[in-house]
């Protein structure tokens, strides 16, 4: 599902991007043009024309950004600002580097291809620029002419997308960190498309001054702005392309600073009587020279769907908010890592006071979910709520509302026991910490130890000081990934206890065990996970879903003759004979145990017990993997 | 504010429990300022200028040692200049002493699985940065302005006192209480980035020692005289380090990916 176009911001950037642009080359045109422009430094060719139009026009996208968000309180979330190299998205700047030199030479080759005539192999224009200078400075230049080439092809490769970012930056953060992103609900090959007309017509002014083209082409200016509209929609397809994949404006910026830097190397390659159109190259700005970006942006926008995927705009709104005296609500969380998919549609309400249980084999999901759910790692899909603040907006209230026993429990080995947990309730601005920190080592039963550096603790004290740092700061829900894992039965018994305990205190616990029989002593509700959530209820709902509701009779001597008659009743499903049991599986034992009764004593049986056949939680969880295998 | 120097209490007391760590932080600005003080007194029997030339092989004519020396002549002038070489020493060593510390800060929490609880707790990345970044910088500095302290007392014993009051020319003190403490910002910003980005220690110092490469080329440069470190170099430099800092804290801010680090590295 797609968000619609938000009109109103999208309006009033253009009105402050274009507006500021197009005053700064009036400002321009009226002060001489680009090609008169008086000289702001003499003799050093930093003109007025040069200046304004480095700052004031390259930067107006990025100011627009800034006020059209400041303007409309908009908040600066998804600003493009964040590297984001992880996951493999460097290899989005990787690429922002290199490709523009490799597109550039390869249309300098196609032109050179077409126009032969306009090759000199002596490089006879960079002579003559070379000759000129060691005319204006009186120093003859130490370097051959291909020498030089080389210097300037390595600069413009390794330095030029370093320190024309700065000016590059100026309209990347406008185009593709702001226009681009409010843009995509019209999909990936709409908005690039009218991306780059957009940006084309912004450049019309200074195209109309020579900027790119110079005067004397055909059809001045209009077939320069013309041109310059087809470049900015080919190479602004190959930058958006870039900001989607790192998500991110950066590779753009890069990429947008490595063209700058290398677009002038092309006409280094040009003799000096070639009087080449420059709506056709050899610069990347003409329609042969950008021939390869051209080929990329189409191959780009053919392929334009698998790129839309990774919008920022693909996860739809919540449908809902979470009922009240919900302490935890997840509407289909979902979080997935490269190619694999760790959590999926993930749906739970979860009402304060509970002992919530998730249950699922290693690599279900459970550690992924826990840490979504505490704001460590965000979803990929989806919303929850936690205590009442969403996920993914209000990340650090959630963290001062939750409590986290992580996995293994990591603790400053150098440090005291005191000293580990006074740090810890610093952090989480806890009131009185020496108090609380007392607190919770004598309840834990580690007071005695509180100087002795964690480092010389067992596992089962580590456990019980990572318990207490999980609840310094009194937080309403608490997280306990496998709190009795690895620990004797001993320990087990102990945390188990005060797992109890918290629950009477009225706090929501979320409990990630491997251990079936302390989830079914503790928990109110139980989730089993594989990815995705194979069944939710309390654990007495799970056995009866699964197994239905049997109820076992032991007699003095069990007779064929009786599990007949049993099974011959029309509310019974099934009777079955176990020494001198029988196991009888029916809907309602309440209401039908004393007919059962009844007519076992009319047939003589002797009646000694009768009980409700409890199935265990592990085998409801194997039924369950089994049936989520079949599945 | 509050929890950076929370953390910073916190690194310090974990640090400083190393007595390797604590008597290397404590003894190389105590060498550092040895090191000057040990040669100036050994070339205290240099009586006048050209023996002191000879004595380092310099030969140097008048124009170049009043651009050098100033107003001093002679043995005072010869004296200054071997101060002032030691200057790249005193700038060295905040960028060297806490680069170590700094390597280990991410990547040493994530190694005793500390790092998951402590990103779960209400703090920014910025205030973890910071507080990280700045435990190690301010023992450098302190341990640094101490060291400059010591050697500007024995270079009042040992040299006359034209030369010692050179020692609070501008110079002297924009190199070591503007540029010497940059440069460590500098060294650790990197530190604490190459730690967020590699998952094993021994990776982050090692890759961290390559910082002292540009610092030790700088120490060359000026020994074999291909570098003039006079005011406006330490400008220069000083200007450009308040902006590699703040670029350098920035991407340590970007670079610094809880998500990654967490899932990722095992």
């Amino acid at each position: 599902m797609k968000s619609a176009l938000d009109t109103r911001r999208i309006t009033l950037f253009l009105a402050i991007a274009f507006g500021l642009a197009w005053l700064t080359a009036l400002a321009v045109h009226l002060t001489g043009g680009i090609l008169d422009s008086p000289e702001l430094i003499p003799n050093t060719g930093i003109s007025l024309a040069l200046v304004l139009i480095a700052t004031l026009y390259m930067w107006s996208p990025a100011i627009a950004h800034i006020l059209t968000r400041m303007i409309t309180k908009e908040g600066w979330k998804n600003s493009g600002l964040n590297l984001n190299l992880g996951e493999g998205r460097w290899k989005a700047s990787a690429l922002a580097w290199l490709l523009p030199t490799v597109l550039t030479l390869l249309g300098a080759v196609v032109y050179f291809l077409i126009f032969p005539q306009h090759y000199d192999p002596e490089l006879g224009m960079l002579s003559e620029l070379l000759n000129n200078a060691a005319q204006v400075t009186g120093q003859a230049i130490p370097f051959d002419v291909w020498t030089i080439m080389l210097i300037q092809l390595g600069q413009a490769v390794v330095l030029a997308p370093l320190i024309n970012s700065l000016f590059t930056f100026g309209e990347e953060f406008g185009w593709r960190a702001y226009l681009q992103d409010k843009l995509m609900p019209l999909g990936f090959r709409k908005a690039m498309l009218l991306l780059g007309v957009i940006w084309g017509l912004w450049h019309a002014p200074v195209i109309a001054m020579g900027h790119n083209y110079g005067f004397g082409y055909f059809g001045a200016p209009w077939t320069g702005i013309l041109m310059m509209t087809w470049f900015c929609i080919t190479v602004g397809i190959v930058f958006g392309w870039l900001t989607l994949r790192g998500r991110s404006v950066w590779p753009a910026v890069i990429a947008h600073a490595g063209l700058n830097g290398i677009a002038g190397i092309n006409a280094l390659f040009l003799g000096v009587e070639a009087q080449p159109n420059p709506l056709l190259g050899p610069l990347p700005v003409g329609l042969i020279g950008g021939l390869p970006w051209a080929m990329l942006a189409a191959y780009l926008l053919w392929r334009g769907d698998d790129t839309a995927d990774v919008s920022r705009e693909t996860n739809p709104p919540p449908t809902r908010t979470p009922k009240r005296g919900t302490m935890i609500a997840t509407e289909d969380l979902g979080k997935q890592f490269s190619t694999v998919t760790a959590v999926d549609e993930l749906n739970v309400e979860i009402p304060a006071g509970q002992v919530f249980g998730l249950l699922g084999p290693n690599g279900a999901g459970k550690t992924t979910t826990i840490r979504m759910l505490s704001a460590l790692i965000a979803p990929t899909r989806g919303h929850a709520w936690v205590a009442g603040h969403r996920i993914g907006e209000e990340d650090n209230l959630i963290r001062k509302e939750v409590g986290i026993l992580t996995e293994t429990p990591g603790m400053y080995e150098q440090l005291s026991a005191q000293r580990n947990l006074s740090f810890f309730a610093q952090l989480y601005e806890v009131p009185k910490v020496d108090k609380q920190v007392e607190r919770y080592l004598r309840m834990l039963g580690l007071w005695g130890r509180r100087n002795d550096p964690v480092g010389t603790f067992s596992k089962g004290m580590r456990q019980k000081l990572a318990i207490a740092r999980a609840l310094l700061h009194e937080p309403k829900v608490l997280f306990l990934d496998e709190p009795t894992s690895g620990l004797d039965p001993e320990a087990s018994r102990l945390v188990r206890e005060f797992i109890s305990e918290l629950k009477t205190e009225g706090r929501t616990i979320i409990l990630s065990t491997h251990n079936l029989d302390e989830a079914d002593r503790l928990c109110d509700q139980i989730g089993v996970l594989r990815g995705r959530l194979l069944a939710l209820d309390t654990p007495t709902n799970l056995r009866r879903q699964l197994f239905g509701r049997s109820v076992v009779f032991h007699l003095g001597k069990a007779k064929a003759a009786f599990a007949k008659a049993l099974a011959a009743l029309p509310f019974v499903q099934s009777v079955e004979t176990l020494d001198n049991k029988l196991v009888v599986k029916l809907d309602d034992p309440e209401k039908r145990n004393p007919q059962l009764v009844a007519e076992l004593v009319n047939l003589g049986a002797q009646v000694q017990f009768v009980g409700e056949m409890r199935q265990s939680l592990e085998d409801v969880y194997l039924q369950l993997m089994e049936n989520g295998s079949a599945a | 504010m509050k929890k950076i120097w929370i953390i910073i209490r916190k690194e310090w007391d974990e640090v400083f429990r190393n007595r390797i760590v604590l008597y290397t932080t404590i003894g190389v600005p105590l060498l550092f300022s040895a090191i000057p003080i040990g040669i100036l007194s050994g070339l205290q029997g240099a009586t006048d200028m050209s023996s002191l030339e000879s004595e380092l092989g310099m030969g140097m004519g008048a124009e170049m040692m009043a651009q050098l020396c100033g107003t001093l002549q002679g043995v005072d002038c010869g004296q200054y200049l071997l101060l002032q070489q030691f200057m790249i020493l005193f700038l060295m060593m905040p960028a060297i002493i806490p680069v170590t510390i700094a390597a280990y800060s991410i990547v040493g929490e994530k190694n005793t699985r500390t790092l998951e609880p402590l990103l779960a707790t209400p703090i920014s990345t910025e205030e973890l940065l910071a507080g990280k970044a700045l435990a190690a910088v301010i023992p450098a500095v302190v341990g640094s302005f101490s060291s400059f302290f010591i050697f500007v007392a024995g270079a009042n014993f040992l040299a006359s006192p034209a030369v010692a009051a050179q020692l609070f020319s501008p110079l002297w003190l924009l190199g070591i209480f503007t540029v010497g403490p940059l440069l460590s910002l500098a060294g650790v910003s990197l530190a604490v980035m190459i730690s967020s980005r590699v998952s094993e220690p021994r990776a982050a110092e090692q890759l961290t020692a390559l910082l002292v490469l540009p610092i030790t080329a700088l120490f060359m440069g000026q020994l074999f005289g291909l570098l003039v470190v006079d005011q406006t170099f330490m400008l220069w430099v000083a200007a450009a380090l308040v902006l590699v800092d703040a670029a350098l804290l920035f991407f340590a801010v970007q670079l610094f990916q809880r998500e990654n680090i967490l899932t990722r590295w095992k």
